[in-house]
C-alpha cells in the first residue's frame, strides 16, 4: 500500500509548536508555539505559506487554538491563563476580547458547533463554560465546573449537541450538560491508566476516541437507555469502551483527531511517529476492530504534539513537533 | 538500631510487667496529648471553613443587595448566579464536619464564586488566600 506523502513542511514558529487547526472551509490551518505567536497559513498558487502572525497578545506559551464554526473567530488559549477571540471581520486578525478567570495556564479551547458557546480548560483543574454574544462581542461565563481532582488538558465539544468532554492528569474523562438550572458532569468515563491527552468524537458523536499517557487509544460507544445490548444506563446515556489499541506506540500518545470525512483516525506521540488506523471492514459496532493502516515513524525530529485532519480534503493531515515545525501529510487510495 | 525488642528472651518476668505498665501509662499520656493536639487542629480547620463560607455568604449578600437596588434588565443573570450561590452557602453543611458531601459542596460553592466574579467583572480571591 503506498505511504502517505510529505506535501510540505512548514517551518516558521522558533520554538514548539503545540496545536494545529483547520478552519471550517479547510482552506487556513492556524498554528501555536511555546514563541507567543498563532500563525495562519494557507495555500498560494502551488505552494503553502505564512498568511499572517498574530502576536502580541500572550505572555507565555499559546498551547491550543480553535476555530469558530463561521470562521470569523480563532480563540487562543494560553499558559498566562487568558484565552483571546481573534476577529478577522475586517480582513485582518484582530484581537477583540481576552477571557479571564482561570487561575493559571488554559490548556485548551473549543467551540460548540453552534457558534454560542465556548469551553476552557485549565491546570487550576476547572472547565469553564462562555456564553458567545457574537453582536456585542461578549463573553459570559455561563459556569465553572470543578469536578475534574486534576489539571483539565483538553475539551471537545459534541458534534451536535450541547455537550462537552474534557480529559484529565486524573485519567479520567468527562462529560458535561446542561440541566435545569447549571451545568453538571453526566458522565464519567473511566478505563485508562495514566493521563488522558486528547479526546475526539467522530462524525456522529455516538463514539469518542481518546489517547493517553498510558501509550494506548481507546474507543468508547454511547449507549441509550434501553438497549438491546444491555448495557446499563443511569442517566440519559452512558459510555461504555469497546475497543483498546496497544502496543502501536512507544511513548505517551498526544494527540488524537477523528476525520469526518474518511472515518480515519490519526494519533501524535512523543515516539515522534503518526500513526493511522482505519475500522476493519465488517467491524462490530459494539466491539470494533481497528487496523494501523500506516505508520510514520520519525515524521518529525521529535515529540508530535498535534494532528488534525482537513474538514474537506480527504486524507489531508496537518501535524505539529517539539522541534518547531509543522507537517502536511497526503493520504493515498481512500 | 537495634536495642532489645520487647520479646527479647533477655528480659525478666519483672522487666516485662514494667513494661507493660510503663506502656499503659505512655498509651493515657500520648493519647490525651493527641486529643488536645486534635482539639487545637479542628478549631484552626473548623475556623478556615468556617471564615470561607463567611465570606461568600457577605461577598453574595453585598452584591445582591446592590444589584437589586438596580431595576434593570441588565443585571438578571448576575442576580440568578447570586441567589444560586446564596443557596449553596445555606445547604452549606457547617454544623456537620463528618458530612461525607462537605468537600464536593465546598468546591461547588467555590467555583459557584469564580463564575460570579468574572460576571461581576471582579477579581476574585484565590481560595488558598482566604485564610483569615
Amino acid at each position: 500500500m503506498q505511504q502517505p506523502s510529505k506535501v510540505t513542511f512548514l517551518d516558521g514558529h522558533v520554538e514548539t509548536v503545540w496545536c494545529v487547526a483547520w478552519n471550517p472551509t479547510g482552506n487556513l490551518l492556524a498554528s501555536c508555539s511555546s514563541d507567543k505567536t498563532v500563525r495562519i497559513w494557507g495555500k498560494e498558487g502551488d505552494g503553502w505559506v505564512c498568511k499572517s502572525v498574530l502576536e502580541g497578545a500572550h505572555k507565555r506559551t499559546i498551547r491550543c487554538v480553535s476555530w469558530s464554526p463561521c470562521g470569523r473567530f480563532l480563540a487562543s488559549a494560553s499558559f498566562d491563563g487568558t484565552v483571546t477571540i481573534w476577529d478577522k471581520e475586517k480582513g485582518e486578525f484582530e484581537a477583540t476580547a481576552t477571557l479571564e478567570g482561570h487561575e493559571n495556564e488554559v490548556k485548551s479551547v473549543a467551540w460548540a458547533s453552534s457558534g454560542s458557546l465556548l469551553a476552557t480548560c485549565s491546570r487550576d483543574k476547572s472547565v469553564w463554560i462562555w456564553e458567545v454574544d457574537e453582536d456585542k462581542e461578549d463573553y459570559e461565563c455561563a459556569s465553572v465546573l470543578s469536578t475534574h481532582t486534576q489539571d483539565v488538558k483538553c475539551v471537545v465539544w459534541h458534534p451536535n449537541r450541547e455537550e462537552v468532554a474534557s480529559a484529565s492528569y486524573d485519567n479520567t474523562i468527562r462529560m458535561f450538560c446542561e440541566e435545569t438550572d447549571d451545568w453538571t458532569c453526566c458522565n464519567t468515563l473511566e478505563s485508562h491508566d495514566s493521563t488522558v491527552w486528547s479526546i475526539a468524537f467522530d462524525k456522529t458523536g455516538s463514539r469518542l476516541a481518546s489517547c493517553s499517557d498510558d501509550k494506548t487509544v481507546k474507543i468508547w460507544q454511547e449507549y441509550l437507555p434501553g438497549n438491546q445490548q444491555g448495557v446499563a444506563v443511569s442517566g440519559k446515556r452512558e459510555w461504555k469502551c469497546v475497543c483498546n489499541l496497544t502496543g502501536f506506540h512507544k511513548r505517551p500518545i498526544y494527540n488524537i483527531s477523528w476525520c469526518a470525512v474518511t472515518g480515519l483516525i490519526a494519533t501524535a506521540c512523543g515516539d515522534d511517529t503518526i500513526c493511522i488506523f482505519k475500522e476493519s471492514l465488517g467491524s462490530d459496532v459494539h466491539q470494533p476492530s481497528f487496523e494501523l493502516l500506516h505508520s510514520l515513524p520519525s515524521a518529525h525530529l521529535q515529540d508530535i504534539n498535534g494532528v488534525n485532519w482537513n474538514p474537506k480534503i480527504p486524507g489531508l493531515l496537518a501535524s505539529c513537533s517539539d522541534d518547531g515545525s509543522i507537517g502536511l501529510w497526503q493520504v493515498h487510495n481512500l | 538500631m537495634a536495642i532489645h525488642g520487647s520479646n527479647s528472651y533477655e528480659f525478666s518476668f519483672e522487666q516485662g510487667s514494667h513494661q507493660d505498665a510503663g506502656f499503659a501509662e505512655g498509651l493515657q499520656i500520648g493519647g490525651k496529648a493527641g486529643e488536645d493536639e486534635g482539639h487545637r487542629l479542628g478549631q484552626v480547620q473548623g475556623s478556615k471553613v468556617g471564615s470561607e463560607v463567611g465570606f461568600y455568604k457577605g461577598f453574595a449578600s453585598a452584591w445582591h443587595n446592590i444589584l437589586l437596588k438596580d431595576s434593570s434588565e441588565k443585571h438578571r443573570k448576575k442576580l440568578k448566579v447570586l441567589s444560586q450561590l446564596l443557596g449553596l452557602i445555606d445547604g452549606f453543611p457547617l454544623q456537620e464536619p463528618q458530612d461525607p458531601s462537605l468537600q464536593e459542596k465546598m468546591e461547588a460553592m467555590r467555583a459557584k464564586y469564580k463564575q460570579v466574579s468574572s460576571l461581576l467583572g471582579v477579581v476574585p480571591e484565590k481560595s488558598q488566600e482566604l485564610c483569615f
